[in-house]
C-alpha cells in the first residue's frame, strides 16, 4: 500500500484545473482495474480449469463443446486418483526430504552466513567467491557424474540423492542471510566477546534469534522449492512409492492422458498445489518482501 | 577480491580463523564434492567414450574432441543439438515478453493508484510459487489440438501441441505464451520494488515542472530501473538456458521443442548406451561454459550487484 | 592446509567415481541349475512395464506364482513404459533377477553382455510348445553378433508374448453409419472379411463411405501404422542386416503416400497434428472415428471403458502390388535374465519364474482371460482361446481373435496373413528411426507439402550414413 500512499502525496491539486485532472485519474484508474483484472483473470483460469475438470467426467473432459462448470460435480476422479495412485506415499516422500534437508541445511547455511558475516575469517573474500562461483554451474553439469556416483553407492531410486547434497546449505540462501546479518550491530557480539563468549554461543544465543524472521522467509522459499523441485527427482525415482509428489504428478499425467483421463490427471494437479497455495496465500507478505530484497540486493 | 595482507596474529585470533573457517567447512565440503568434483568428471567424461550400460571407459577412437565434434557434424545426433540449441533460444523470447508485461502491470499499479494493489500482486505471483509440472499439465491441456479451451473458444483450428506443419512453430509459440503469461509476476514485483528506489524527490521536482505521470514513467522512472531490467534478464537468460519442463512435460519430449538440457538428458541417462554418454557431458560443458560467460558478463557490467566486503 | 584437503576431496570424489565405473564380470556362471531347497527362501527381483491394468494382472500372477513355490519371493514392480529403458539402463550395474526387455532393445543389452545366457536352464520342452518365431527372437551368436537362432546361437530370453498390432473397427459406429448412409451392409462386410485381407483401395473406399464430410471432426480412422503400410507393400526400412536403406525403394514411398493420401487427399484420417499424443486411442475410445489399430494388450483396458462393439482385422495391402501381402508389425519383449547373475539359486528361481510366466499353462490361460495377450502356447492359442465356446472369453470383444494368432503364425494358418518383427529389433540405436520421423516432420510430409517420393528419396543419401554411423559405433 506504501507505494500508492506515496504518490497520492506527490499529487498536489492547486489549480482549477483540480476536475479536469481527477476525471483523467479516474479514467486512467479505470483503465488500469480494467486491464489488470483481465490479466489477473489470464493468470488465475489455468487454477480454475484445473479445479473444475478434476470434478468432470472423463467424456465430459475431451468433449468438443465448451462448457466451464462440469455438468455434475464428480468426485470419480479422486476416487480413482487414490485408489491408483499411492498419493500418500509421494507426500511422505516430499516431506521427509524438505524436513531433513531443511533443518540441517539451514543450520549449516546460517552458521556459515554467521561466519562470514561477523567472525574473523582468513581469506574470507576467497571463500565467499569460490563458494558463490558455485551459483552458475548449471545442474545440467553436475548430473551425470553424480547420478553415476550415486548409482554405485546403490542409492538411486532412493531419497538420499536429493537429501545428501542439502546437508551441506544452500549457497543463495547463506549469501542473503550474510547481506542480513552484516546489517545487525556488531556491538551485541563485542559484548558477548569481552564475556569470553565462545563463537558457537554467539551464534546459537545471539544471532539466531536476531535473524529467525529472515530465516523463517528462506525456509519458506526452500519449503517451496523443494516441493516443486522435479528435474532431479524425475532422474533419481523410478517406482511410485518412492516418488515425491512432482514426478508422481508427471507420472499421472504419462499413464492417464493416452486415456485421455483428464480429470484424473488434474485431480493430481490440484492435490499437488494446494499445499503451496496454502503457506503462499499465508506467508505472502514473505514472499513480496523477500523477493523485492532479493532483487535489489542480488 | 584481496587477500588480507600477512600480519601478525594473537592466538586468540588464531582460534577465531579456525572456528570461523569450520563453520563454513561444511558448504565447503558439498562445493568441492558436489559441484567441483562433479564438474570435473562432467569434464573428463566429454573427452571419453563411457558405455552405459558396462560401464566402460574407452579412449576415443577420432581424436580427443570427437564429442564435441559428433555434436555439430555427425548425421545421427547434430540435427538434434543444434536443433536444441534453436528450440531453447526461441524460448527465450518468453523472458522479454514477460518482463514488457510486468512493466506494463507495475506501472499501472503505480500510475493508477489502485486501491488493492496488493490482491494483484499475490494473484500476479501466483505462477511462481506453482509447480513447474501442474502448470505445465494444465497448459497442455488448454492448449490441446482438439478438445483444448483456447482452440474451441477461439473456434482456431491451430495445431499446438502436435508440430508436424511449420516446423513446431505452434509448439513453441504455445510454450512461449505460457511461459510470457506465467513470468509476469515475478517481474512486476521486481520492477514494483525497483520502483520504490527512485528518490521521491525525483518525482517532486517533475510535479513542480508540471510533467505528467506518464512523461515521469518515461523519463523517469524507466531510466532509473534499468539496474533491475538488466538483473530480470540476466536471471531469466541462465533460467531459461536450464529449462527442462516445458520439453519434458508440455511437449512431450517432442523434438520440435527439445532444448538443451533435455538433450543432455535423453543423452546421457536415456538414450543408447555407446557415446550417448560423452555427447551429454560435452554438451553440459558447452552449456555450463555459455551460462559462466552470461554470468561473468553480468557481473562486469553491473557492478551493483557485486558483492563487495 | 587447504591444498591439501582440496586435492583430497579430489581423490575422494574421483575413486567414487572410479568406483562407480569398475565391476567386471568375473567368473561365469554355473552351467546346470541344483533343484532349490524348499526351506531355504530366496528373494528375487521382478520389473516390468505398463499400465495400472497391467500392474494388476502380472501382480496377480507374481502371486499365484509365490503361491505356488513358498520358497520364493518375487518383488515385482511396475515402470511407466515411457520411462522403463531409462530406469533399466541407470541400474545397469545392479540390475534386478528378471525383467522385461523389448525386442527392440535386445541387441544392444545382449551385445553389450548384459543378459545371462539361459541355454542350459531352459528344457527343450519348455520351448518347444512356444511360438518358435518368439523364442527365435531371443537368440544370439556373440561370436558373429547375428540374432536369431543359428548355428551356435544361445537363448537369451524367454518370450513375453508376441503382440500383433492389427486393425480394430467400431462395430456399433459402422452399423450406425450403414444405417444412416443407407450402404450396403452385406458389401462393407466382405470387405472386412476377418480372414482374406482387405486391400488399401477397399479400405479407403469404406472409410469415404463411413466418413462422408471432410470438414468436421469426425474420421473414418484415427491414424495409420507406417510399419503396417510398409511391411503390406513388401517393402521395408532397410535390408535384412541393416547395412542399405531401403526408404527409396518405390514400394516404400508407396506405403508412406498411401498413409499422407488418407488424410490429405481421402480426408479420412486426421491430419498429422491432431493425431499427436496418442489421440488416435483416446479418438476411437470416445466414438470420433471407427477404425483404428489394437493389440492383445489393449483388451483388459476396453473391456473396462469401451461400451460399444468393437472387432478387429488383419491390416491392409497394396492390392496393385503383386507381392505384397498383409502384414502387421508383431512387438515382443523377452524375459530376461541379469547377465551378471552367478547364484545358482537365484538364476534358479528367476528361471522358475520366466518359465512360469512364459509356459506354464494356467499362467498363460490366466493372462488370456486378463485381457493381457493371446497364449504363448501355440496348443492353446489354436485350442481353447479360439472356441467360440471359451467361458472367459464368450461375450467379450473381439470376435475374430482369429486375426491375432493368424498374425502370429505368419503365414503358417492363413497364407494371406502375415506378421512381423519391427524393423528396430534389427538395429544396434534407434537414431535411425528418430532421424526418419524428425525429418518427415520438418519438411512436412504428413500434411502433403512434399510427396511422399521427394520426401524420402531426399533423405535416402542422410538416412544410409546414419546406418553407416550405427555400425561403426557397434
Amino acid at each position: 500500500m506504501e507505494n500508492n500512499e506515496m504518490i497520492a502525496l506527490n499529487v498536489t491539486p492547486k489549480s482549477k484545473q483540480v476536475d479536469r485532472e481527477k476525471a483523467i485519474r479516474t479514467v486512467i484508474r479505470v483503465i488500469t482495474y480494467v486491464m489488470l483484472t483481465i490479466g489477473a483473470i489470464i493468470l488465475v483460469f489455468p487454477y480454475l480449469w484445473m479445479v473444475l475438470t478434476s470434478f468432470k467426467t472423463q467424456p465430459e473432459s475431451i468433449s468438443l463443446t465448451l462448457k466451464l462448470f462440469p455438468e455434475k460435480f464428480v468426485t470419480a476422479a479422486y476416487s480413482e486418483l487414490w485408489a491408483k495412485v499411492p498419493f500418500l506415499s509421494g507426500v511422505k516422500n516430499t516431506l521427509i526430504i524438505e524436513f531433513s534437508v531443511i533443518i540441517v541445511g539451514t543450520f549449516v547455511s546460517t552458521m556459515a552466513a554467521f561466519s562470514f558475516a561477523k567472525l574473523k575469517l582468513r581469506h574470507k573474500n576467497f571463500w565467499l567467491l569460490f563458494l558463490m562461483s558455485g551459483m552458475m554451474v548449471p545442474y545440467a553439469a553436475l548430473m551425470l557424474p553424480q547420478y553415476r556416483a550415486f548409482q554405485a553407492l546403490n542409492m538411486t531410486n532412493t531419497l538420499w540423492p536429493l537429501i545428501l547434497p542439502g546437508f551441506f546449505g544452500n549457497i543463495s540462501m547463506m549469501f542473503f542471510l550474510i547481506q542480513y546479518m552484516k546489517g545487525i550491530s556488531n556491538s551485541f557480539f563485542e559484548a558477548a566477546k569481552i564475556d569470553g563468549a565462545s563463537e558457537m554461543k554467539q551464534f546459537l544465543v545471539i544471532m539466531l534469534p536476531l535473524v529467525k524472521t529472515a530465516i523463517a522467509a528462506q525456509v519458506i522459499f526452500w519449503f517451496i522449492g523443494i516441493w516443486n523441485d522435479f528435474f532431479a527427482p524425475e532422474i533419481y525415482l523410478d517406482d511410485k512409492e518412492k516418488m515425491t509428489l512432482q514426478p508422481l504428478l508427471q507420472r499421472i499425467n504419462t499413464d492417464n492422458s493416452g486415456g485421455g483421463n483428464y480429470p484424473v490427471i488434474m485431480a493430481g494437479a490440484v492435490l499437488a498445489s494446494i499445499p503451496m497455495m496454502v503457506i503462499y496465500i499465508t506467508c505472502q507478505k514473505f514472499f513480496i518482501e523477500s523477493l523485492a530484497i532479493s532483487g535489489v540486493k542480488g | 577480491m584481496q587477500f588480507t595482507v600477512k600480519q601478525k596474529r594473537s592466538p586468540l585470533e588464531k582460534r577465531e580463523n579456525i572456528i570461523a573457517f569450520l563453520f563454513i567447512l561444511l558448504p565447503i565440503i558439498g562445493f568441492c564434492v558436489f559441484t567441483i568434483g562433479s564438474m570435473a568428471f562432467t569434464f573428463v567424461f566429454s573427452f571419453t567414450s563411457f558405455n552405459k550400460l558396462t560401464g566402460e571407459i574407452t579412449p576415443l577412437k577420432n581424436g580427443l574432441f570427437e564429442n564435441y565434434k559428433t555434436l555439430f557434424t555427425s548425421v545421427s545426433h547434430s540435427k538434434f543439438f543444434i536443433g536444441s540449441i534453436k528450440n531453447t533460444v526461441i524460448l527465450l523470447l518468453s523472458i522479454p515478453l514477460s518482463m514488457m508485461m510486468g512493466l506494463i502491470t507495475a506501472g499501472l499499479l503505480k500510475l493508477g493508484e489502485v486501491k488493492g494493489a496488493k490482491i494483484f500482486q499475490i494473484l500476479y505471483y501466483v505462477p511462481t510459487v506453482s509447480s513447474a509440472v501442474a502448470l505445465n499439465i494444465v497448459w497442455r491441456y488448454i492448449f490441446n489440438d482438439e478438445f483444448g479451451i483456447i482452440n474451441t473458444v477461439l473456434g482456431l483450428d491451430i495445431h499446438w501441441l502436435g508440430g508436424g506443419t511449420g516446423n513446431g512453430k505452434y509448439l513453441r509459440s504455445a510454450i512461449i505464451i505460457k511461459n510470457s503469461i506465467n513470468g509476469i509476476g515475478s517481474a512486476m514485483i521486481m520492477y514494483l520494488a525497483g520502483m520504490l528506489n527512485v528518490p521521491k524527490d525525483y518525482y517532486e521536482a517533475a510535479d513542480i515542472d508540471g510533467a505528467s505521470k506518464f512523461r515521469q514513467f518515461f523519463s523517469i522512472t524507466l531510466p532509473l530501473i534499468t539496474p533491475m531490467t538488466f538483473y530480470l534478464l540476466i536471471t531469466g537468460l541462465i533460467g531459461g538456458l536450464q529449462s527442462y519442463a516445458d520439453s519434458q512435460v508440455f511437449a512431450a519430449g517432442n523434438s520440435n521443442a527439445q532444448t538443451i538440457v533435455h538433450f543432455i538428458w535423453s543423452r546421457g541417462i536415456g538414450g543408447s548406451a555407446k557415446n550417448g554418454y560423452g555427447l551429454a557431458a560435452s554438451a553440459s560443458i558447452l552449456l555450463a561454459t555459455a551460462i559462466m560467460i552470461i554470468t561473468v558478463i553480468q557481473f562486469k557490467f553491473s557492478d551493483k550487484w557485486v558483492y563487495e566486503e | 592446509m587447504m591444498k591439501k584437503l582440496l586435492s583430497l576431496l579430489l581423490a575422494g570424489v574421483l575413486s567414487l567415481g572410479l568406483f562407480a565405473c569398475g565391476g567386471g564380470s568375473g567368473d561365469s556362471a554355473p552351467d546346470s541349475l541344483e533343484e532349490l531347497d524348499p526351506n531355504e527362501k530366496i528373494t528375487i527381483e521382478f520389473i516390468g512395464w505398463g499400465d495400472t491394468d497391467e500392474e494388476r494382472n502380472y501382480q496377480t500372477l507374481v502371486n499365484k506364482f509365490m503361491e505356488e513355490n513358498p520358497n520364493i519371493i518375487v518383488d515385482y514392480t511396475c515402470e511407466s513404459s515411457t520411462t522403463y529403458m531409462q530406469t533399466l539402463t541407470a541400474r545397469a550395474g545392479n540390475l534386478p533377477e528378471i525383467f522385461y526387455m523389448p525386442d527392440y532393445d535386445f541387441l544392444e543389452w545382449v551385445a553389450n553382455g548384459m543378459l545371462l545366457d539361459i541355454t542350459n536352464y531352459v528344457t527343450a520342452d519348455d520351448i518347444n510348445k512356444l511360438w518358435p518365431d518368439a523364442v527365435n527372437e531371443y537368440y544370439f551368436n556373440s561370436d558373429t553378433m547375428t540374432l536369431g537362432k543359428s548355428e551356435g546361437a544361445r537363448l537369451y530370453g524367454l518370450p513375453k508374448d508376441l503382440g500383433p498390432f492389427t486393425l480394430v473397427y467400431n462395430k456399433t459406429l459402422l452399423d450406425q453409419k450403414i444405417a444412416q448412409y443407407g450402404l450396403n451392409s452385406q458389401e462393407i462386410y466382405g470387405i472386412l472379411d476377418p480372414t482374406d485381407p482387405m486391400t488399401w483401395d477397399e479400405l479407403i473406399y469404406v472409410l469415404k463411405a463411413v466418413d462422408r464430410d471432410s470438414t468436421d471432426d469426425f474420421y473414418g480412422i484415427s491414424h495409420y501404422e507406417l510399419d503396417a503400410a510398409v511391411y503390406s507393400n513388401d517393402a521395408n526400412f532397410f535390408t535384412d542386416d541393416a547395412s542399405e536403406e531401403r526408404i527409396s525403394s518405390k514400394n516404400f514411398y508407396e506405403a508412406v503416400q498411401f498413409i499422407v493420401d488418407l488424410a490429405t487427399v481421402h480426408h479420412v484420417m486426421p491430419e498429422a497434428a491432431k493425431q499427436s499424443a496418442n489421440n488416435g486411442y483416446t479418438r476411437f475410445k470416445s466414438g470420433g472415428c471407427v477404425f483404428s489399430f489394437m493389440g492383445p494388450w489393449d483388451c483388459a483396458n476396453f473391456w473396462r471403458d469401451v461400451t460399444f462393439e468393437y472387432d478387429i482385422l488383419p491390416v491392409a495391402y497394396n492390392g496393385n502390388n503383386p507381392n505384397a501381402k498383409s502384414t502387421a508389425w508383431v512387438g515382443s519383449m523377452g524375459y530376461c535374465l541379469n547377465g551378471k547373475l552367478r547364484d545358482s539359486k537365484k538364476i534358479a528361481a528367476a528361471i522358475k519364474l520366466a518359465n512360469y510366466l512364459c509356459a506354464d499353462e494356467d499362467a498363460q490361460r490366466e493372462f488370456y482371460k486378463l485381457g493381457q495377450q493371446v497364449p504363448n502356447i501355440q496348443t492353446m492359442a489354436f485350442g481353447e482361446y479360439l472356441e467360440a465356446s471359451n467361458q472367459y472369453l464368450t461375450g467379450k470383444n473381439p470376435v475374430n481373435r482369429a486375426v491375432w494368432v493368424d498374425t502370429i503364425y505368419n503365414s503358417g494358418a492363413n497364407d494371406k496373413i502375415h506378421g512381423k518383427t519391427r524393423a528396430r529389433y534389427y538395429t544396434y540405436s534407434s537414431s535411425w528411426l528418430e532421424n526418419l520421423t524428425n525429418y518427415f516432420e520438418t519438411v512436412s510430409m504428413w500434411d502433403g507439402v512434399t510427396s511422399a517420393k521427394d520426401t524420402c528419396e531426399g533423405f535416402a543419401e542422410e538416412f544410409q550414413a546414419i546406418l553407416d554411423e550405427m555400425r561403426g559405433n557397434m
